[in-house]
């Protein structure tokens, strides 16, 4: 402001030289509402105001601090006519002052360069710290304690251009990171390969009583316990061989297999690999080498061995393997015993055991995972509340929100993936949910990270992200049946808007440009980052291995017909018993029957068809011999047997495993045994992992054996179904349920319509895209949208508009300004918005664009023009993190998704994908309204331990009355604009008590701060805190 | 039956002057009453809206046009045998819905024979219908087709010119977290996905001594507490949403004063064998059946979702008979259960639109044209409108784009027949309720020929 003396001595030169002053005193227009004509500013327009106008127009008495309300006559000049037009109107005369005023307070709706700085209307307060407030309230999740001081300090210039140019990778508050990385886990990222693969055979032994002292050594002999296949458990649907002991509250389960280490071993350090509910001690070759944690890093299981009847004190779900280094030394070349204890929690019907051993050699890097959806829904808090890269956090869940994924359907997709054997992949939901929010968390984290960049990128990367793919079911589009899922919504939701600008002919083509987009899997080292995943994409499906059949299904096997014994016991003392002679490679099976597989009767899924078996016997015995030259390799042999109902499988003699439904069917079964359940042949077979059953293997000739048993004589169906190969793993090997592995984007040219294709034909942004593309070339189709898209001014348009609605205020659309009924500033704003997107060498820059609306060194546009502040009700998440950041209260919990959610809003789990919306009319309601009640009530009275706050932090430890205290929090919360009115409900509820009667607030009382704290609750709840 | 500290413990009770005294005479009556009826009947109307966009052809199956076929929808289409008749020679209804014949057939129900109380009416859509959710849902809800901007409903139009109806308490209510534009009007309705959680955290004294009072008169500065907030002078004069934001409060506080002393009378049950389905959406039909005996309201609704079955849509089975079978077994509840007032009652579903005529390629369908609405109730002449050999000429499923169903009949004549013949509204007032409705009425007069659905 100008110095008072100077003041005078123009006032002095104007009068002599006989000029009407006019006062325009500072170039800045400051604004805080007033009532025109009330120059003493006593809250009515009288013979006094004159006088005063008069006095500091003409006598150098103190300028007013309104000039706006000094200006009675609206002419934009402080000057005797003010005076004149006042007298006329008090005197009955003239006509009432232009609003607003005489009575009611409010803005000043004249473009002038007077200011109104002070003023006792509602609404007042210091001009420059409201501005500062509206910009924390639209570029960041509202201020924090003492930030209104710090952009006073910095300047609201430097503070845009500060926020407009964050560095990536380094937040100056480092507690976000620490906070993110506390429910992320580091999986280095490693080659790995397989010594123990995770369906091999194993004896195991249910731990009603101790076992044997020595049964984890290598000479225990395990003949008499039970056998099955890895993994072994019960729930979740993710074991092969169940225990159904475990819903009695068995506790404990003991498993021993034994595997060759060749001699050439492959590199790499060895690790357990161990998929395990709930807890475990795993011994190699007789030494314990690893026992599961709990979280707080102490033993599941205590104990050396730990009892049979303990269970494991802390619940762990079986969702990622985990990796247990196995120290040096300890496996050997050879024969090599694994064994472990696994042991359940109590009251715990979900178990599992899945052990592996793998070589791991470590190719650097390293990747992150988010164990729960609600780790993945917690981060736009605590990115809200902790960043100082404000407005990047608010445009990263912008786009989070524009370009919207839900990961329900992730979830769906991943749990839904089966292997070559129609395994479910990630057959406990909780793996499929840690790859969906791995993959939201990466796709937010990038819109976060590219908030400012090139609207294109973010597109294609929206485009090409697994999310995406899966949400709006590009996987599904394919040259020769399109789905228009997503072009239609790329079209109307992500770059034009709905009916701006195409048509459904648009949508079909561009449909055709995203077909053969997909989604596989690479290992870690084939990872790429954007945009070279999208630019140099892989275009085949994952192959764990490629695979040789050394016996197929449809091979001939000898077999028999189980009205007999195939080998009668010919001595001993039970002449005619059964035996395990036919199973051995010596036996002579010419005078069994030979046909191809499958055999058996009924369901119509046998070639060789047992006709006579129903009613006349329940078994039947099969033998296949087959030659390898090399018992080492190859690398993976595997059995796969589909069956109906039972079976038992020999190896060169030796029963190598059998189907649970034989397990009471004695050893050898004889031939009159049934199985003591159904089993369907369903085209999911039991595996049979025989790479570490080397040592029965010989070089040359081998037998298969089975005998395969019927439900009853009676029962009409029996199926045998086997099927062995060899493999090599590819050199993008990595198990479908392995963390060394991820899902990216794939193009499958052979889905691709290679076709011409015409987009906006007929406009001039028509894009033909020729024919003639092959291979990998199909990809490019998308490029060439990409670019149309962000060059066509329907997408200029729509998403400066969604920006003017996201930051400035909702009375813009797509409508209005189709009919024209816009706001004229916000229209002139898009506009300049407009040509900001295409003042760039390529259209799109977002941070020019935002410059543009932030207009930080004129700050003279819309953003800035007073009647566009708190007009805009707060979303959900708006409201927790502002609310949280008023009085600088720590995020670190789970509850703020939830209460967002009970608002209305649950971020990455919205199925519609238009987002939430942004317009105040879809927040405005009784539940959302309740809820944010509710929430800030609690929060205020610190209720909740996971986000207290300290009202000392806030008010001091001075002892305070009433008024002082609401001066205090309206200025913290509301940059001292509470009106009187306001300020007179907020005294009331704080100095009143339950009975409704007067209670003064005693600051020595005991009930000093709780009261405080209501009243904070009930300022939270005011409408004025509902808008930003 | 519940004590008097029961009573309390659910919270903002002494708002109702039937259950404790003003604890203060001048002050009590500056509330607002929160009992009575509004003026204009008591009709009362269930209103669903199936978001997403319900494949009208696997719902009602023309099962006498050659279209519907297995070329067309090779693992939609449902045998002839396997789906139930609905007695014209002509129309067939997905067997997933059987539980909502009895409604259709009245005898089931009460074995008094004759057309029942459900209508079921084929391809009712609007001209030039949208494909978007967004634009489509808004036409359905807003009334006027075409105009994207009018956020206020066609079902508040009609209701809040009823008298009394916008001062009521608890005139309506929709079952989800927020107002569909249907019921959105200048004078709110109250939303909430259910009523257990639909109360203030604290004590009866804390809660009271919240709400407070409202001010002697609108916009006055003498109240108190939240009410005093929300009826008092807004923060700014001609604030942006002050005018809705400012009575939302207000009416939030009386709602959940009803609606709580609604559960105060005890668990709801259902009556007359009614089972309602075991989900959210038949979780939110009983609730809306208790408030509709336990409070005056008139009207109520809920959202079902899941329609918009683009992929594995299923047939006989799957997906979309999931939630086929829900909305049938909803709507047999409500008859059961509100047979007391059965006679005053009008269920009604509508959905954006239909879907396409031929399968797409992920064993699903896209977004399309007109749609099949229901509507039951007691006033209501049960049977098939607009899926018979007369009026469903060849190539029907075509008949738009070459690709969709085309809608022979306009929602809002549909509406309009409802409000005339159910509540009684003068045909003059269907302009006022949607807005544009006589010149559509007049450029398409087929589309705006009444079904006689209501007698």
């Amino acid at each position: 402001m100008f110095p008072k003396s100077l003041r005078f001595a123009w006032v002095a030169i104007l009068l002599i030289l006989g000029f009407t002053f006019s006062a325009t005193p500072l170039a800045l227009a400051a604004d805080a509402p007033f009532r025109r004509g009330d120059v003493n500013d006593d809250g009515s327009v009288d013979i006094s105001d004159p006088i005063v106008l008069l006095g500091y127009l003409f006598i150098g008495s103190e300028e007013p601090g309104c000039l706006d309300s000094a200006d009675t006559n609206d002419d934009g000049l402080v000057n005797v006519g003010d005076a004149i037009a006042a007298l006329a109107y008090i005197f009955g005369d003239g006509p009432e002052p232009p609003a607003p005023g005489p009575l009611n307070c409010g803005l000043d709706l004249t473009d002038d360069t007077l200011g109104c700085f002070t003023s006792s209307c509602d609404g007042g307060g210091d001009p420059l710290r409201l501005a500062a407030g509206h910009l924390l309230n639209r570029i960041a999740y509202g201020p924090k304690p003492g930030q209104i001081d710090e952009v006073v300090t910095t300047g609201i210039q430097q503070t845009i251009i500060t926020q407009l140019n964050p560095v990536l990778g380094t937040d100056p508050n480092p507690t976000m990171d620490i906070l993110e990385q506390n429910f992320t886990v580091a999986i280095p990222t490693a080659i790995e390969r397989f010594v123990l693969r995770p369906n091999g055979r194993y004896r195991y032994f249910l731990g009603t009583e101790e076992p044997p002292a020595d049964w984890t050594q290598p000479s225990f002999d395990d003949s008499s316990w039970l056998l099955g296949t890895s993994g072994f458990g019960r729930g979740d649907r993710d074991d092969v061989t169940e225990i159904v002991e475990i819903n009695n509250g068995l506790p404990s389960v003991y498993v021993r297999t034994q595997f060759i280490q060749p001699a050439t071993a492959v590199s790499g350090l060895p690790y357990l690999k161990m998929l395990f509910d709930d807890g475990f001690v795993a011994y190699l070759n007789g030494v314990e080498f690893a026992r599961s944690l709990r979280t707080n890093g102490i033993p599941h299981l205590e104990g050396n061995p730990p009892t049979f009847d303990q269970y494991a004190t802390q619940n762990h779900e079986a969702a990622f393997a985990e990796y247990y280094p196995i120290p040096p030394g300890l496996l050997q070349a050879g024969v090599n015993t694994l064994a472990i204890q696994g042991h359940n929690a109590v009251n715990s019907g979900d178990f599992t055991l899945r052990p592996q051993i793998v070589t791991m050699s470590l190719s650097g890097g390293g990747r992150s995972y988010f164990p729960s959806s609600g780790n993945l829904q917690r981060s736009p808090f605590i990115r809200g509340i902790y960043s100082e890269y404000q407005l990047q956090k608010v445009l990263g869940e912008f786009w989070e929100n524009h370009f919207l994924t839900d990961e329900d359907k992730l979830k769906d997709f991943f749990s839904g993936i089966r292997n070559r054997y129609n395994h479910r992949v990630y057959g406990n939901s909780a793996g499929a949910d840690k790859i969906s929010n791995t993959l939201e968390f990466e796709e937010y984290d990038f819109f976060c990270d590219n908030a400012l960049g090139q609207f294109g990128d973010l597109l294609l990367y929206s485009a090409s992200s697994v999310p995406m793919l899966v949400y709006l079911d590009s996987i599904l589009n394919n040259a020769a049946q399109p789905n228009e899922n997503y072009a239609r919504e790329i079209l109307e939701l992500h770059t034009l808007g709905v009916d701006n600008g195409y048509t459904q002919a648009d949508i079909e083509e561009v449909a055709r440009i995203f077909t053969g987009w997909s989604v596989t899997r690479v290992p870690n080292t084939m990872l790429q980052p954007f945009p070279a995943v999208v630019n140099n994409p892989v275009i085949t499906d994952f192959h764990d291995m490629t695979e040789t059949a050394i016996i197929e299904i449809g091979d001939d096997w000898h077999y028999f017909k189980g009205t007999e014994e195939p080998s009668p016991d010919p001595t001993g003392t039970n002449p005619g018993a059964p035996t395990t002679l036919w199973t051995q490679l010596g036996f002579d099976d010419s005078t069994w029957l030979v046909g191809p597989t499958g055999i058996g009767m009924g369901d119509g899924d046998d070639a060789t068809v047992l006709d006579d078996m129903d009613n006349n016997y329940t078994c039947f015995y099969a033998r296949k011999i087959f030659n390898i030259a090399d018992p080492a390799m190859p690398e993976y042999l595997e059995l796969a047997v589909d069956f109906d109902d039972g079976y038992v499988f020999y190896l060169n003699g030796v029963e190598i495993q059998r189907s649970s439904n034989m397990n009471n069917a004695g050893t050898p079964p004889p031939h009159t045994a049934v199985a003591s359940g159904g089993h369907e042949a369903s085209g999911r077979p039991d595996l049979i992992d025989l790479n570490h059953l080397r040592p029965l293997l010989v070089a040359g000739d081998n037998v298969l054996a089975f005998q395969i048993h019927n439900l009853s004589i009676t029962n009409n169906d029996a199926s045998f179904l086997p099927r062995l190969t060899a493999g090599i793993p590819t050199p993008r090997h990595v198990d479908l349920n392995d963390r060394q592995g991820k899902w990216v984007f794939r193009f499958n040219p052979g889905n691709h319509d290679f076709g011409s294709k015409a987009i906006f034909p007929g406009t001039p942004y028509e894009l033909n895209i020729p024919d003639g593309r092959t291979g990998v070339e199909g990809v490019q189709d998308a490029f060439d949208l990409v670019a149309s898209l962000e060059a066509h001014p329907g997408t200029a348009q729509f998403i400066c508009m969604k920006l003017i609605q996201k930051f400035v205020s909702d009375d813009i659309s797509l409508a209005s300004l189709a009919d024209g009924s816009a706001p004229l500033e916000l229209q002139g704003l898009l506009a300049s918005m407009i040509s900001a997107w295409y003042s760039t060498p390529r259209p799109g820059n977002i941070g020019v664009v935002m410059e543009t609306l932030l207009d930080p060194i004129d700050q003279g546009n819309a953003f800035w023009d007073p009647q566009f502040r708190r007009n805009k009700v707060k979303t959900p998440v708006e409201f927790v993190i502002s609310t949280l950041r008023s009085l600088g209260s720590p995020a670190d919990s789970d509850n703020l998704v939830g209460w967002a959610s009970d608002m209305g809003m649950e971020m990455f789990e919205r199925d519609d994908p238009d987002g939430f919306p942004e317009v105040g009319n879809d927040w405005i309601g009784t539940t959302t309204l309740l809820q944010r009640i509710n929430f800030a009530r609690r929060f205020a009275s610190n209720a909740d331990n996971d986000f207290p706050w300290n009202l000392a932090d806030i008010i001091g430890d001075t002892p305070l009355g009433a008024q002082e205290v609401l001066d205090i929090f309206d200025e913290v919360l509301f940059q001292s604009s509470l009106t009187e009115a306001e300020r007179c409900l907020a005294l009331e509820y704080l100095e009143s008590g339950l009975d409704g009667n007067f209670l003064p607030l005693d600051p020595t009382a005991a009930d000093y701060s709780a009261r405080v704290r209501e009243m904070v609750g009930f300022l939270f709840s005011l409408p004025r805190f509902q808008f930003q | 039956m519940m004590n008097r500290r029961d009573l309390l413990k659910t919270g903002g009770l002494a708002a109702l002057g039937l259950i404790l005294p003003p604890l203060s005479g001048p002050d009590f009556f500056r509330r607002k009453l929160l009992a009575g009826s509004a003026g204009g009947g008591n009709k009362k109307m269930i209103f669903i809206f199936q978001r997403g966009g319900n494949d009208a052809l696997n719902t009602v199956l023309p099962r006498g046009d050659v279209d519907y076929s297995t070329v067309n929808r090779p693992t939609l289409f449902i045998n002839d045998n396997q789906a139930i008749d609905l007695g014209n020679g002509f129309a067939q209804l997905h067997p997933a819905m059987a539980p909502m014949m009895e409604v259709y057939n009245h005898s089931l129900l009460n074995g008094v024979p004759g057309p029942g109380n459900l209508a079921i009416l084929h391809r009712v859509g609007y001209p030039q219908q949208s494909r978007s959710h967004f634009s489509a849902q808004h036409f359905w809800e807003n009334g006027v087709p075409g105009d994207e901007q009018l956020d206020e409903g066609m079902l508040y139009r009609r209701f809040a010119s009823t008298p009394g109806f916008t001062d009521l308490p608890f005139a309506g209510a929709f079952l989800d977290d927020s107002l569909p534009t249907a019921l959105r009007g200048s004078t709110p309705l109250p939303a909430f996905p259910g009523t257990a959680d639909y109360s203030f955290a604290g004590s009866f004294a804390e809660v009271e001594k919240f709400l407070g009072l409202l001010p002697s008169t609108p916009g006055g500065t003498d109240g108190r507490g939240l009410y005093g907030a929300y009826g008092g002078k807004p923060d700014m004069e001609n604030g942006r949403y002050r005018d809705l934001l400012m009575p939302t409060g207000v009416k939030l506080g009386e709602s959940v004063s009803v609606v709580q002393q609604a559960l105060a009378q005890g668990p709801y049950v259902p009556e007359n064998g009614a089972v309602y389905p075991t989900n959210t959406f038949g979780t939110q039909l009983s609730e809306i059946a208790m408030l509709m005996k336990r409070t005056p309201a008139q009207l109520l609704g809920v959202n079902i979702g899941g329609w918009d079955t683009h992929t594995f849509q299923g047939g006989t089975l799957g997906t979309h008979a999931t939630i086929l079978g829900s909305l049938a077994q909803g709507i047999q509840a409500l008859s059961r259960d509100l047979q007391d007032q059965w006679q005053d009652v009008v269920v009604v579903t509508v959905s954006e639109f239909g879907r396409t005529s031929i399968e797409n390629g992920s064993r699903g369908t896209d977004h399309g044209a007109a749609s099949v609405m229901f509507v039951a109730g007691g006033a209501v002449q049960g049977g098939v409108y607009n899926c018979d050999p007369t009026t469903w000429e060849a190539g029907a499923m075509f008949t738009e784009n070459d690709r969709y169903l085309a809608a022979n009949t306009d929602f809002r004549v549909v509406f309009s027949e409802i409000f005339q013949q159910v509540f009684g509204d003068d045909p003059s007032m269907m302009e006022q309720f949607m807005p544009g409705y006589d010149a559509a009425a007049a450029a398409n007069p087929g589309l705006f020929t009444p079904l006689g659905f209501l007698g």
